[in-house]
Parts: C-alpha cells; sequence; structure tokens
C-alpha cells in the first residue's frame, strides 16, 4: 500500500494563491454564480442582462451562443437583469439517459 | 554472475577475444550457439538476467533474447505512465494519478438546476416514448470522479467508470465522506463488487473529444461532456430497468421533501439550500477510499516486479520491440 502511494501522485487546479482556501472564504453578496459546464466562478456582474454576461465571457466560459439560460433553477431569456446572489447556469438540455432497452450497459 | 562468465569463456574460445561484451555473445550470428549451448548446459526453465556494461540482458525459458539499456530499464520502472505536464484541470478540479490511469474530482456548490425528469404520466419508464418535463430543484454540494485510462496503443481518454456522490459541505480532507447521489441515472452496485459505487449512466455520451489529438483538450473535453450528460440530459427510470436501482430511488426514504420530485421542487423552491440539511445515504467511503477503490478497480497500480519474468516482461514490452538476441539495435 505504501509503495502504491508512492507512486501516485495528486494534483490540483486552482486559481493560484488567492484562490488555494476558496473554501473558507464567505462569498460576496455582491456577485452572481455563473455556471457553464466545468466552469463555475462568483463574478460581479449584477446588474447586467443575460445576454450582456453571455457575449461578455462567451471566450472564457465556452459559452454556446445556442445555450439556455437557467436563472436560479428556471429557463429566462437574453433580456433579463441579473440580480447579486443569483445563480446563471449556460446549458443544453438535450438528449436523455440510458434510452436503448437492449444495449448492454458496463461502467 | 557464473552464466556470464561460462558465456563469456564460450565466446572466448570461439573467438579468441580476451573480454568480449555480452552484446557480442547475443549477437544473432552466434545466437543459435549459445542458445543451443544454454539448454545443453543443463538450464532451468525460468527466465534469466544478465547485466553487462550499461544493459541488461533476458533470456526467456524459450531461449528468445532481449536487451535494454539501464538508462531506459529504470526510466520505466519510475516514469509516470501517463505525462500530464502538459495538461491543465479546470478550476477547483483536484486530480489524482496511477500507473495508466487518471481521476478528476469535480466539485460544484450547492446550485439550483433546471432538469429534464421523467413526467409522472410518461408511458414509457426510459428509451423511446419517455416524456419528459422541467424540473426546478436545488442539488447539495456535487462531487463527480471523472475516470481517464490508457486504452490502446496509449491514448488516455475518459472512461465509462465515472462516479457521482453528494456532500453537505466542500472537500477539504480526503479523509471527508461521501454520500450516495439521490439522482436518477446514478446506478447502485453491490459495494463488494469491483463496479462503480455511483454508476454515471453515459451510454449516449458525446465522445467527439476523443477526436482531440492534445491530451489538454482530450481530458478537458471529456469532464465538459460527462457533465453535460450528468446535468443535461434527460433523467429517466433506465437504472431501475438495467442495473436495479438508481440512487434517487433508493434515497426516497432519507427525508420527505426528497421523496418524490414534486416535494423535492417544493422545498427548493420555499428554502433553496434545505439541501444541506438533508440526510443523504451514506456510501462509508471517504473521498480517498472512492479514489483508491477506483483505481484498484480499474487494475490502474503498476504491476510489481519481483520476478526475472517481470524485468522479461519490461524489456520485450519495449516500443520498438527489440529484435531477438539483437541488442545491437539499442546500443
Amino acid at each position: 500500500m505504501n509503495e502504491r502511494n508512492k507512486h501516485q501522485e495528486q494534483q490540483s487546479g486552482g486559481g493560484g494563491i488567492g484562490s488555494l482556501f476558496d473554501d473558507d472564504e464567505e462569498q460576496s453578496g455582491d456577485l452572481v454564480t455563473v455556471t457553464s459546464g466545468p466552469h463555475v466562478e462568483h463574478l460581479p456582474v449584477s446588474d447586467m442582462s443575460v445576454g450582456e454576461i453571455r457575449t461578455r465571457f462567451s471566450d472564457r466560459f465556452d459559452i454556446d451562443p445556442r445555450s439556455v439560460a437557467v436563472l436560479d433553477g428556471h429557463d429566462v431569456n437574453d433580456d433579463v437583469v441579473v440580480r447579486a446572489g443569483q445563480a446563471l447556469m449556460f446549458m443544453h438540455r438535450a438528449g436523455e439517459k440510458g434510452r436503448a432497452k437492449d444495449v448492454k450497459r458496463e461502467p | 554472475m557464473k552464466r556470464v562468465l561460462l558465456l563469456r569463456q564460450q565466446f572466448t574460445r570461439q573467438k579468441g577475444s580476451t573480454k568480449p561484451s555480452l552484446s557480442a555473445l547475443f549477437n544473432q550470428k552466434k545466437r543459435g550457439t549459445i542458445i543451443s549451448r544454454m539448454k545443453a548446459h543443463g538450464m532451468n526453465n525460468g527466465y534469466e538476467i544478465y547485466f553487462d556494461k550499461d544493459y541488461l540482458y533476458v533470456v526467456t525459458p524459450e531461449g528468445k533474447c532481449g536487451s535494454i539499456s539501464l538508462e531506459s530499464f529504470f526510466d520505466k520502472m519510475t516514469a509516470p505512465q501517463t505525462d500530464l505536464s502538459r495538461v491543465i484541470p479546470p478550476k477547483g478540479v483536484r486530480a489524482w494519478m496511477l500507473g495508466n490511469a487518471v481521476i478528476w474530482l469535480y466539485e460544484r456548490e450547492p446550485q439550483p438546476y433546471n432538469f429534464k425528469w421523467i413526467a409522472g404520466d410518461s408511458a414509457s419508464r426510459f428509451g423511446r416514448g419517455t416524456k419528459y418535463r422541467e424540473v426546478s430543484i436545488t442539488l447539495p454540494y456535487l462531487l463527480v470522479f471523472a475516470v481517464f485510462a490508457i486504452v490502446p496503443p496509449g491514448h488516455l481518454t475518459l472512461t465509462s467508470a465515472n462516479e457521482a456522490f453528494f456532500r453537505t459541505g466542500p472537500v477539504s480532507s480526503p479523509d471527508d465522506e461521501v454520500y450516495f447521489p439521490a439522482l436518477l441515472n446514478c446506478s447502485k452496485f453491490p459495494k463488494d463488487s469491483d463496479r462503480p459505487l455511483s454508476w454515471i449512466c453515459t451510454q449516449y455520451l458525446d465522445r467527439s473529444f476523443d477526436r482531440e489529438h492534445d491530451l489538454n483538450a482530450r481530458m478537458r473535453g471529456g469532464l465538459k461532456s460527462l457533465l453535460r450528460c450528468l446535468l443535461e440530459s434527460g433523467f429517466n427510470y433506465s437504472s431501475e430497468h438495467h442495473e436495479g436501482a438508481s440512487w434517487f430511488s433508493e434515497s426516497r426514504h432519507v427525508d420527505e421533501r426528497i421523496s418524490t420530485i414534486e416535494t423535492w421542487e417544493a422545498a427548493s423552491k420555499s428554502k433553496p439550500l434545505f439541501v444541506l440539511d438533508v440526510p443523504w445515504l451514506k456510501s462509508g467511503f471517504t473521498v480517498n477510499q472512492v479514489v483508491q477503490r477506483i483505481f484498484k478497480n480499474l487494475k490502474a497500480a503498476r504491476p510489481p516486479i519481483k520476478t526475472a519474468a517481470d524485468v522479461a516482461r519490461i524489456v520485450f514490452n519495449q516500443r520498438p520491440a527489440t529484435s531477438p538476441c539483437d541488442p545491437d539495435l539499442l546500443l
């Protein structure tokens, strides 16, 4: 077991010294949680519209222009203005899981 | 060592040389003579290894010979099997690597989601004819273990052995316990099996990331596709049909507020962070134990080097493969 651990490496992706202890930071109430795929950040984008956020962060968050905007769990259009403390998510709601009845499934 | 001396003596008698190298002894031209003399001297049935100068030589029981430089041999013994030096995981992702496998732990804070969920009046439980509706529910901390492994011919990519869990707080220690995720299509398997504890059904995962030649893009694309499959495609009862149960069905009794998707929606609306108070089903596994279990199931650990046969495997598995008894290729 010790031998195995010796060859095992752990890395951590992160945003530098300032985010080393993100878990311990109090989240500012002025920020909006923006999510797209694996990207999640708390951003000072309150009072901006969904469309403005989509345009401004399209590259950084790899936001597909055809994606649906979901604000606090509800679909919204690009005209809606986002308020501090809200959670905005860009997503594609498509397809389904495990649709074939006779296909072998193996983890 | 006696064997080496014997070989040298034989070679010396034949060629008149005072101190031939083993590479010369293993020369293709002399192979037949040497091997036949080895057998004639009552060679045992095992593998034999020899060192000469900076090379290691192996002879199999069948008389097949191979060699490798000591530098290459020790490189193979100690170097990681995958070079991740040009891979940057997405922010917040923790990574573990063992042998031929890499695990990325992706964690997402509690959030409201808008899922495509099987409708109560759906005629089918999954597949063709299944009717869906949108549901808005909050999830607690969501952990996704994205599992990558090397597939032939040396291509590291996302496997189908990915798992999801819940937590009521952020992960800050490898000893933090994980809870089973009350989600459809997260399948339950017996803990004592070699299957995932909470398998994310990825039967129809978009694998376009496999076309990426760049490892960084391929791994990041794999995680993105996995999250899309988990969170953005329709939830149905295929796990109940194929694997027997999903962790949604198994978790219904733990709290009235999540006993049905309708009560979950209502509770999310009135108090979004109620999900941090729910006594989710305990898995009995910590983050580290899940990681080690995945590595074990994948047989990711490099096989131990204990015997001459193990050394021979390394020598003969070189790319390009060494020609039998032709060590000069490596000189």
